[in-house]
């Protein structure tokens, strides 16, 4: 009983942070106002999770402090580390990290698209982009959080896919951010997976 | 659902490469799943280089450009996503801003090379044209002196097909290491020694290819002149020449003996670092062991004597009436296949009032160019097919040029150097993306190419590129660009045969290209007919039109005494089997091959030097001076240097040195890249 009333409390927290990093990998958050973060703060400061484990809380007080600095680079960082032109510093592909030679749209990236299909889901311009860029993966596992049966492909998701890469991505970012809105968020998504690990790990239900 | 069928696509390999491969595409599911040579490609036949076989790592690599993306300022590494439609505003603002501020379109430059051989990647050279008069940078860093020298001789660029190299006795492989960057000749060579013939290979460099031959005569590098020079005084004096043919078939013989009569046979074989038993080795293959076919590769015409050398080859294969007939000639580079109407290239402005053609910037001698003409200065530069600021000479005087542009574009696939000294870089398609149709410069056949998969993000084809921006500008103001904004690209190519070039590949529409590649009507073997586009009709040993342009009328000369003493050794720039110049740098299993940059040098003159194996050293010469490391190797001589030049670190030591030749077929002179003296030191 106790469990599930943390785990209704965590899967609002999920549903939130998920949406979160689905409008930051997506670029979203680029073209945020300044006025609008400080409203963004206080909303992940109300993420009582979040502020359980130091990575959360690294995020939340980088944030505190935002400079207009930080605010004004941050689009030129977030491109050095997922979008280019230049060699990708953290690159938001799974099969950058799983793929032999780091080349998308290869096997890994077809278990990914296969993933989406069983759901009755493809990416638009399928081809063109490659499925298993963050963003479509945050689409994909806010589209199972959503509805309720979904908890074994969720976790056979989070443990097929994205909790078997999104480490090395994040220390990347961490090596290469030059930003507090990057490295902020590179310290949320560390802090928010180790949520989700010790969810899947405590075996309980997803959804 | 998952589609368990491939369908299959035609595609062309269009890098700068003597096969231009037909290749297959499997797609699945709107996945390019593998790439293989193409069967029916009757050159290649199926069969693809390392670099082929590579392309889905290339075509999906995750550091591709995927947006349009602008930085500001330059260099700084700050870049913004735009979008096409932004993109194409500023650019075309720009165009029409600077028109407006120098009443011409002169302020507009075009740097364009062989990054991609596609016919529709002529696309930017028309939308130039249809704008009227502009800069463009004109000549060639790579064949030029050749150009030129086989247009001397023989007044027209023709190779024979590979299969005509069974017919001989003697190969003789000249300054080319097929090995390394031409895998798809091997065959061929193989084949005629299996039946008999003998492979001599010429070098500086003892190759894969030497290594694989009967011969093989190491040569000082650029004295391939005085090496034929010898070789001809061997020939006339020992009566070993084609009389006959000589009469019948070139102009000047009797010229060219009186010249090299008196010539010092001690200081050609000095000069070339030969042994008369070399020498008599050569002359009696070329004139007894016949047909004997010649297959001259770039570098050695990469000298300041460089078309020279050539003609001076040319000379001996004449002599000897090796030309013409099957099995034989002297094999370069090819421009009789190219049979395209090129009508994407002349769509030129109706305003008659608006000037045509180019204004030309020395391609090899581009930053200096930039700076000279002032009148207007060059404010905006297109770089398409090109990595300028790593395949230039003078990068510091380029760099500085570059400064005083007001916008920089580069069309790209990866962050090349010089995309990233730009304002806006534009993602572009590869092969596997957009239709197109390739020639070789080597062999015969024409391929075409089509599309297999969608764009990769946001890329698109150059062709597509020219329309949007001829569009926009039309917008602007009617008529400003005459580039075609409403013509498919199966309209361009369409456009691009006649009657007469369907009737030379037997087909009747270019679609039939897509069931295969095929064959241009030529003769199977150079000069077949002996009949020569030159002013005498025949084979010139003794060019009017070279000396008219104050070159020496004659192929053959000893060579000036040049080598300095402060830079007594020469460093050559060969090609590997893994890149083409800064093509295919980006490939993790590439990157592994050669991890870092290193220079080769010969154990007794590193023992000299006090170098050991493995260790850093300095590189220096009048310009500049490297650090990299040394490595020991035997296939060089005492006084040669060998670099593979995949990184850009070579520049510092380069600049524009002309070549003898190269402004008659390509507009410019050609980079004399292999007279690059150095010295080197212990760090
Ligand atoms: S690089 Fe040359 S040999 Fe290799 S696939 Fe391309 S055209 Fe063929």
């Amino acid at each position: 009983m106790i469990y599930t009333e943390i785990n209704n409390i965590n899967q609002e927290e999920r549903l939130f942070m998920y949406q979160l990093f689905l409008h930051y990998y997506r670029g979203d958050l680029l073209k945020l106002p300044s006025a609008e973060w400080g409203k963004l703060l206080e909303m992940l400061e109300r993420q009582h999770s979040l502020q359980s484990n130091d990575w959360g809380r690294k995020a939340i007080q980088q944030l505190q402090n935002l400079t207009d600095q930080a605010l004004e680079t941050f689009e030129f960082d977030f491109n050095r580390l997922f979008v280019g032109p230049n060699k990708l510093l953290a690159s938001p592909f799974e099969s950058s990290y799983q793929n032999f030679e780091g080349t998308v749209m290869q096997a890994e990236t077809l278990k990914v698209r296969r993933f989406y299909y069983y759901e009755g889901l493809q990416v638009a311009n399928e081809g063109g982009l490659p499925d298993d860029h963050i963003q479509f993966e945050l689409e994909f596992i806010l589209h199972l959080l959503g509805s309720e049966d979904k908890n074994k492909v969720l976790q056979l998701f989070l443990e097929k896919h994205l909790l078997k890469w999104v480490d090395q991505h994040w220390a990347r970012i961490e090596e290469h951010s030059q930003n507090q809105i990057t490295l902020a968020f590179g310290y949320l998504l560390k802090g928010f997976i180790l949520l989700e690990k010790s969810l899947i790990e405590g075996e309980g239900p997803l959804c | 659902m998952l589609d368990q069928t491939y369908s299959i696509t035609r595609h062309v390999c269009p890098r700068n490469c003597y096969s231009s491969c037909s290749m297959l595409g499997y797609t699945k599911n709107r996945r390019l799943h593998k790439v293989t040579g193409d069967p029916k490609h009757g050159y290649t036949k199926g069969l693809l280089c390392a670099k082929g076989y590579n392309y889905i790592n290339n075509v999906y690599h995750p550091d591709r450009v995927k947006y349009p993306m602008r930085q500001y300022p330059r260099g700084s590494g700050q870049w913004q996503r735009i979008s096409w439609s932004e993109a194409i505003d500023i650019i075309a603002e720009k165009i029409i801003e600077l028109y407006h501020r120098y009443d011409s379109h002169l302020s507009l430059g075009l740097n364009k090379y062989s990054g991609n051989m596609g016919v529709l990647h002529h696309a930017m050279e028309g939308f130039f044209n249809g704008l009227g008069r502009t800069s463009r940078a004109v000549g060639n860093p790579c064949w030029a002196p050749g150009m030129d020298a086989i247009y001397y001789d023989y007044g027209e660029h023709q190779t024979s097909d590979m299969e005509d190299i069974l017919h001989a006795e003697t190969i003789i492989l000249w300054g080319i290491n097929p090995v390394w960057t031409s895998i798809h000749a091997m065959n061929y060579i193989y084949e005629a020694q299996k039946q008999g013939a003998k492979v001599i290979t010429i070098d500086p460099v003892y190759t894969e290819t030497a290594k694989k031959s009967d011969t093989f005569i190491q040569i000082k590098p650029g004295s391939d002149g005085a090496l034929a020079l010898a070789v001809a005084k061997y020939i006339l004096e020992h009566n070993l020449y084609d009389a006959e043919f000589l009469e019948a078939h070139t102009n000047g013989w009797d010229e060219l003996q009186e010249y090299i009569q008196p010539l010092s046979m001690e200081e050609a074989l000095q000069q070339c670092g030969q042994t008369i038993e070399a020498i008599q080795f050569l002359a009696e293959r070329l004139g007894r062991s016949k047909p004997v076919y010649i297959w001259l590769g770039f570098g050695m015409q990469r000298h300041q004597n460089g078309g020279q050398n050539i003609r001076a080859v040319n000379a001996l294969a004449a002599i000897t009436g090796n030309i013409g007939h099957k099995g034989s000639g002297v094999q370069f580079g090819q421009r009789t296949t190219w049979k395209f109407t090129y009508n994407i290239l002349n769509y030129l402005p109706t305003d008659k009032k608006k000037a045509n053609g180019v204004r030309p910037l020395d391609f090899n001698n581009f930053a200096n160019d930039l700076q000279k003409q002032q009148d207007p200065p060059v404010k905006f530069l297109w770089i398409t097919c090109r990595n300028l600021l790593t395949q230039s000479a003078n990068i510091q005087q380029l760099k500085k040029a570059l400064q005083s542009l007001e916008l920089i574009v580069t069309v790209e696939h990866f962050l090349t150097e010089t995309a990233q000294y730009s304002d806006i870089v534009l993602p572009a398609t590869t092969q596997f993306e957009e239709w197109d149709l390739v020639a070789s410069y080597w062999h015969h056949w024409i391929s075409i190419n089509q599309p297999a998969i969608p764009p990769y993000y946001e890329s698109k084809s150059e062709l597509e590129i020219a329309r949007m921006l001829s569009k926009r500008l039309n917008e602007y103001e009617e008529d400003f660009s005459a580039f075609p904004s409403d013509l498919t690209d199966e309209e361009f190519i369409e456009q691009e045969f006649t009657d007469e070039f369907y009737q030379s590949l037997q087909i009747e529409c270019w679609r039939e290209l897509l069931k295969g590649p095929r064959r241009v009507n030529v003769p199977k073997t150079a000069w077949e007919a002996l009949e020569f586009k030159t002013p005498s009709g025949k084979i010139e040993l003794f060019s009017q039109q070279a000396r008219e342009i104050q070159l020496s009328p004659f192929g053959m000369a000893l060579l000036d005494n040049r080598r300095s003493e402060n830079y007594p050794f020469t460093l050559l720039l060969n090609h590997e089997p893994f890149r083409i110049n800064s093509q295919f740098q980006n490939l993790p299993s590439y990157k592994k091959i050669n991890k870092e940059p290193c220079i080769y040098i010969h154990p007794s003159l590193a023992k000299e030097k006090g170098i050991r194996a493995s260790s850093l050293i300095r590189v220096f010469n009048k310009n500049g001076e490297i650090v990299i490391r040394a490595r020991y190797s035997e296939d060089v001589n005492h006084h040669t240097l060998v670099i593979h030049p995949n990184h850009p670190l070579i520049n510092k030591l380069l600049t524009f040195t002309p070549a003898d030749m190269g402004e008659f077929v390509t507009g410019g002179k050609g980079n004399a890249l292999n007279d690059l003296q150095v010295n080197i030191a212990k760090l």
